[in-house]
């Protein structure tokens, strides 16, 4: 097993009332991708705001170490802190910036900006081409689409276009919130194989989605929530079979109506 | 003592009594509409006037310019039919304002109700001020409608206008809370405000619930208004910026609690009273003798908004948050080499060619330019609405006046107000990067009023009333200075400077935004959230933008103040503040070319001083009514500014040449590898995309 | 079932004839027809961006209708239909939606537009339809000879608002106990329940629901679904899903449309399409 780079222990999250996460503990190992899956409400993207750091934890104990990436402990970082260590995320929404071209989209998360660079930028007139932009670019087949703004991109491109802007920091560990929502069928093939080549690109995935197939077909280590609690963890063989997962979030009786769904991600 | 105390408290019932009025009003159209209307006040204003006007001898003046506006009504006015007057006019008025202005606003960015309420202020002053005699040529009789003679309160005397105004405003609260709570009418209005499209689907017209509740706001400012003219008295522009306590006191109560924004706007008069009344006392000396005594009056409320704004604030906005409104687009600058030699060029012919008149106008155009150049980075680019620009430059006009007479030489002088200005900028941005939006248009709008009344009226500071005047700018034995005998006056030299000052900026504004800085700007004004998940420092991002825009101007105020003869006060009253936001709105508030614009468009500037010469005077008369229309037409109809405008023209032009000039090969060529030939059709700068 | 098949002879409760419709004037859907008869369920079906939601936002007039036409039991739906060119804004569109609301058109959007800060009693309250809408139904329906004699839609009429609301809770019964809770406290599946029954409240003739399952667990979906079934059964009204679980929409269905870029390309019943999956893969995943 390769060496962790993101350990979450006991994290809870409470909204008002709710309790949104419930003591909940995984690892993410180098090189990995982790699915996180559950019923609608169970706490998935309310776990990926909390690693980012959009939402606080709810209990702090200042001498526990709720969430350490690469060995350090980063509960009291900024979200753009935790980006800088090598964190990037993706939203359920998208959340493109409209103003912008494509490739200026990449270009505002390329590079991390220093008090001097508001100095060097006002009197630089020329713009710097970015390798790295370059590159996600072409890895996402979006050089044709670069000086599109994302209004005019299909909703495919724009799924792209929202895992490029992440992906060109050059992250360690990748967040994605559903990245297959309103995706078709032949888009979600496309995304998967996408998501399959990152851990050769060094990044490791915390996948959030509740299409199974895609998860299930993507993961190598799978953990269920219900109602803000790790119901079950395994690979997606264990996921698939586990009596628990299958009530939480099929339902009883998830026959013929399920079936081909789960079918369609072992076979591409 | 306590009863002196008492007296000034009870003193202040009346004008807390007309704020709490207008707060509820406020309440009440950002319920119905979502939209803050900073001309509530002016609104109230001008039902006042007319309401007077018609109590004295039967006349009513319709808000109207270059028709006839002045209709007369009944030969013998009563209280009774004054009254109902002020009642149907107030109700007309509010749906005027509703279907004309704010129903075409209601999906658009906070910047456009912003500035789409501005210009209604604007027109609404501008317009009593035409119509209305007013001043010493006041001839009206205003009579009051409130009994004034003295009663006995809590053991102190207070008259009794105040007190029955109290009444009306806590009758208006309950009647407003019963409204909402008990009533069809008051669920519908509630069920819109949350889902407009939930609503409509359900069979609730949103137009009618903005219109019934605009009407009944607007008379019950109307009738605030006309009942506070005794105690307060009535004046086209103090009387609406009795807007700024009444937002303080609606955000207090969140902008929807009437009950708390009926307290807290009782609470702030009786504070402003009561700190007044403390600070005029003789015996109140350990106030130094420098800060100006209405000023600490005026503020206190501005500093109470901020508190409560302040928070309120979150750094980052929740995910409830959507930004789904087109904000004004921002294109990146093109041809820059080429449209500086062409606008330095010929603004450096006008200078030596020009006479006296028009070279002054150049450089009011071209300080104006810069001011605006300010706004054009704090809220075109980073989409944060600040009312403060001016107030920064004031803080840098007077910093280079006292320490240039203090013995510093020129450039050091100018270099050191720049400076002030700047770190005045980051301060206020430190409080102001936590809340967004209209809410931060009302943070930096309270600020401008604190500089305002709190260091630029200090006589230590500005010598008051009086003002200063700077010594002649002189560089390496070299006289800047502006002024000269006869037709030598505004010497082109000092319109060198300025030019030299205003391309900088400009370049420099032009490089930021092309580049990383400029995008993260762009970013964060498209999605805080989103943007700080690409790494970027949200908050410090706003504070780097507002230091860069507050730096330019202070720039701009430095330059004003080697401009005029005596700087004073006046020059950067808050008013003054709104009309540069409008202005640079008009222009195209996220261009560079758009701030150019707004420079000429200026008071005193290019534009007036052609537009007078052509219509002898008049079109002066007129020129902030029409831009006040112009604003509100802007905000509704081209959001992009008169910039985007011509900017769209021209790329329809194009367009139309290419389909009509050109073989169709080429036209699909262009189509296909659209961008890859630099220098392909060199034409119309507009329109065309740059690549590297 | 039990429609009486009487009334397929007469004008079906919805008929759109090549209807073009789009945002910002360019045509999603492209000379789609479409009918949905009484006590019926009819599902669209179809991949991403093929129109199924732009059919929905057209039929309950929240997009401007660009050429075409759509009826209601055989009335023209198209208000002022002379001035609807450039009529894409403002207080033309929301007269449409309001007329339709109003005519018996019931729309349950993919954001189920409720109205969070209200109690869930209120937000049901707020779907009646207003006490005049409601007499002239029953004044329009008593003029009109009608062959629907089974006396469910008469004793309807005669509901009172109260009776109405126990009518919807019969329906969803979760949602009874939480009657004075926030609807933005709700869970998706209860805020989805509030949705339909919202649209309930009014008594539609026409109710659509677009994607029911968004956000949702299969198994909630399970049990939403027949609800529409039942629905439409006892009450005679037409029922419109747009729905991406192709099987979930063909088990409840009476009747499929599948959409291809805008257009109907398949059409029929819903047992002859669940017979016949490739038909409806070779509509997702195209040639």
């Amino acid at each position: 097993m390769s060496e962790v780079i993101l350990q979450v222990r006991d994290l809870s999250v409470r909204y008002g009332g709710v309790l949104a996460l419930s003591s909940v503990s995984f690892d993410v190992a180098d090189a990995q991708i982790v699915g996180l899956i559950g019923p609608n409400g169970a706490g998935k993207t309310t776990c990926i705001d909390a690693l980012s750091g959009f939402t606080a934890p709810s209990a702090r104990n200042p001498s526990f170490r709720y969430i350490s990436f690469l060995g350090r402990s980063i509960d009291r970082l900024s979200p753009q802190s935790r980006v800088r260590l090598g964190f990037a995320r993706t939203f359920q929404s998208l959340e493109l910036f409209d103003d912008l071209t494509v490739r200026d989209n990449l270009r505002v998360a390329a590079a991390t900006p220093t008090w001097i660079s508001t100095l060097t930028d006002a009197l630089w007139p020329k713009r710097k081409v970015d390798a790295a932009v370059e590159e996600v670019l072409e890895l996402l087949g979006l050089d044709s689409f670069a000086e599109d703004r994302p209004e005019h991109l299909s909703n495919g491109q724009r799924h792209l276009v929202a895992v490029g802007r992440a992906l060109v920091g050059r992250p360690k560990l990748l967040l994605l919130d559903e990245p297959a929502a309103g995706l078709n069928p032949s888009e979600t093939v496309e995304l998967s194989k996408l998501l399959r080549s990152l851990p050769d690109r060094g990044v490791s995935v915390l996948l959030v989605d509740h299409d199974m197939s895609l998860v299930l077909g993507v993961c190598d280590q799978v953990h269920v929530l219900d109602f803000g609690s790790i119901i079950a963890s395994g690979t997606p063989e264990q996921i698939r079979s586990d009596p628990l997962v299958i009530s939480a979030y099929l339902g009883h009786g998830s026959s013929g109506v399920d079936e081909p769904a789960l079918g369609a991600g072992s076979e591409s | 003592m306590i009863g002196e105390y008492s007296g000034f408290i009870l003193a202040g019932l009346g004008g807390g009594a007309v704020v709490a009025a207008l707060a509820l009003g406020l309440v009440l159209t950002n319920r119905a509409t979502g939209v803050i209307n900073f001309a509530f006040g002016a609104m109230g204003m001008y039902v006042a006037f007319a309401y007077f006007q018609f109590r004295d001898n039967g006349d009513l003046i319709l808000p109207l310019i270059f028709v006839p506006s002045r209709i007369h009504l009944l030969a013998t006015p009563t209280l009774f039919t004054a009254l109902l007057m002020a009642v149907l006019l107030s109700a007309v008025l509010g749906a005027a304002t509703y279907w004309l202005v704010f129903r075409p606003l209601r999906r658009a960015p906070a910047l456009a109700s912003v500035v789409a309420s501005l210009g209604l202020m604007l027109y609404l002053q501008e317009v009593v001020r035409l119509n209305f005699p007013t001043g010493s040529a006041a001839t009206v009789v205003r009579m009051g409608v409130l009994p004034e003679q003295p009663v006995r309160f809590l053991g102190t005397a207070v008259t009794a206008n105040r007190l029955l105004l109290v009444v009306f405003v806590v009758l208006a609260t309950v009647a407003l809370t019963a409204l909402f709570r008990y009533t069809k009418f008051g669920l519908q209005t509630r069920a819109a405000a949350g889902s407009q499209k939930g609503a409509m689907l359900v069979g609730i017209s949103p137009d009618r619930i903005g219109l019934i509740n605009s009407m009944i706001a607007t008379v019950i400012a109307g009738i605030a208004v006309i009942l506070i003219e005794p105690i307060s008295g009535l004046d086209p522009i103090t009387t609406s910026l009795l807007v700024l306590p009444a937002l303080a006191a609606a955000l207090l109560g969140g902008l929807s609690s009437f009950t708390i924004a009926t307290c807290a706007g009782l609470g702030i008069g009786m504070l402003q009273s009561l700190i007044l009344g403390y600070t005029v006392r003789p015996s109140t000396s350990w106030i130094p003798d420098w800060v100006p005594r209405t000023g600490l009056q005026q503020a206190v409320p501005v500093i109470l908004v901020l508190i409560a704004l302040v928070w309120r604030g979150d750094a980052l906005p929740d995910r409830a948050y959507l930004v789904d409104k087109r904000l004004p687009s921002s294109p990146t600058p093109r041809h820059v080499t080429l449209w500086t030699i062409l606008l330095v060029g010929a603004t450096s012919v006008a200078l030596l060619g020009f006479d006296a008149a028009h070279r002054q106008a150049l450089i009011v155009t071209m300080v104006s330019a810069l001011l605006a150049l300010s706004i054009v980075v704090i809220t075109g680019y980073v989409g944060q609405i600040s009312l403060a620009q001016l107030a920064f430059a004031g803080v840098a006009g007077f910093t280079v006046i006292n320490v240039a007479n203090d013995g510093l030489p020129f450039p050091v002088a100018a270099l050191v107000a720049t400076l002030v200005a700047t770190v005045v900028g980051v301060v206020v941005a430190l409080p102001a990067a936590r809340v967004r939006g209209m809410s931060l248009a009302i943070a930096t709008l309270a600020m401008a009023v604190a500089l305002e009344q709190l260091v630029l009226s200090s006589k230590g500071f500005s010598g008051g009333v009086a003002g200063r005047s700077a010594p002649r700018p002189v560089l390496f034995g070299v006289d800047f200075g502006i002024s000269a005998r006869g037709a030598d006056n505004f010497r082109p030299i000092f319109g060198f400077l300025v030019l030299g000052v205003l391309t900088v900026s400009c370049l420099m504004v032009a490089n930021l935004r092309r580049n990383r800085t400029g995008l993260r700007w762009l970013a964060v004004r498209s999605n805080e959230r989103a943007a700080a998940a690409a790494g970027i420092n949200v908050g410090r991002s706003k504070i780097g933008a507002f230091a860069v825009s507050s730096c330019i101007a202070g720039l701009a105020g430095v330059l004003l103040a080697y401009s005029t003869s005596t700087l004073s006060t006046n020059s950067f009253m808050v008013i003054g503040a709104l009309v540069a936001l409008a202005l640079t709105y008009l222009g195209g508030i996220a261009s560079i070319g758009g701030a150019l614009i707004a420079g000429l468009l200026a008071q005193a500037g290019l534009f007036t001083l052609l537009a007078n010469g052509g219509t002898d005077g008049k079109a002066g008369t007129y020129v902030f009514a029409i831009s006040g229309l112009g604003l509100i037409a802007m905000a509704i109809f081209a959001p992009d500014g008169i910039t985007g405008a011509v900017r769209q023209g021209a790329q329809h032009l194009q367009k139309s040449l290419k389909m009509g000039g050109q073989p169709p090969q080429q036209t699909a060529l262009a189509g296909a590898g659209a961008g890859s030939g630099p220098g392909a059709g060199a034409g119309p700068a507009e329109g065309k995309p740059d690549h590297e | 079932m039990s429609v009486p098949q009487a009334n397929q002879t007469e004008d079906p409760i919805l008929r759109c004839a090549g209807v073009v419709a789009g945002h910002d004037g360019l045509a999603v859907v492209n000379g789609l027809d479409l009918t949905v008869g009484a006590g019926e369920v009819v599902a669209l079906l179809g991949a991403n961006g093929v129109g199924k939601t732009t059919t929905l936002l057209t039929v309950s007039g929240l997009i401007p209708l660009l050429g075409g036409s759509v009826e209601l039991q055989g009335r023209d739906l198209e208000v002022s239909r002379g001035k609807r060119i450039g009529s894409s804004k403002g207080s033309a569109r929301s007269k449409q939606v309001l007329s339709r609301a109003r005519l018996g058109i019931a729309h349950v959007p993919e954001d189920r537009a409720l109205f969070f800060d209200l109690t869930v009693q209120e937000n049901l309250r707020l779907g009646l339809k207003r006490k005049k809408d409601r007499k002239h139904e029953s004044l329009a329906s008593n003029r009109v000879p009608s062959k629907v004699e089974d006396g469910t839609n008469q004793a309807e009429q005669q509901l009172s608002s109260s009776e109405i609301l126990d009518q919807v809770l019969g329906y969803f019964p979760a949602l009874t106990g939480l009657l004075d809770q926030p609807a933005g406290l709700l869970s998706g599946g209860q805020q989805q329940m509030l949705a339909i029954g919202r649209g309930l409240m009014s008594q539609p003739k026409l109710l659509m629901v677009d994607e029911l399952s968004l956000g949702l667990a299969p198994i909630l979906v399970e049990q939403l679904l027949p609800v529409l079934r039942t629905f439409a059964q006892t009450t005679g009204a037409g029922v419109l899903i747009v729905e991406q679980h192709v099987h979930l929409a063909l088990a409840v269905s009476d009747r499929a449309y599948l959409l291809r870029r805008g257009k109907a390309t398949l059409s029929g019943s819903s047992a002859e399409l669940s017979a016949d999956p490739d038909l409806v893969e070779a509509g997702y995943f195209g040639e």
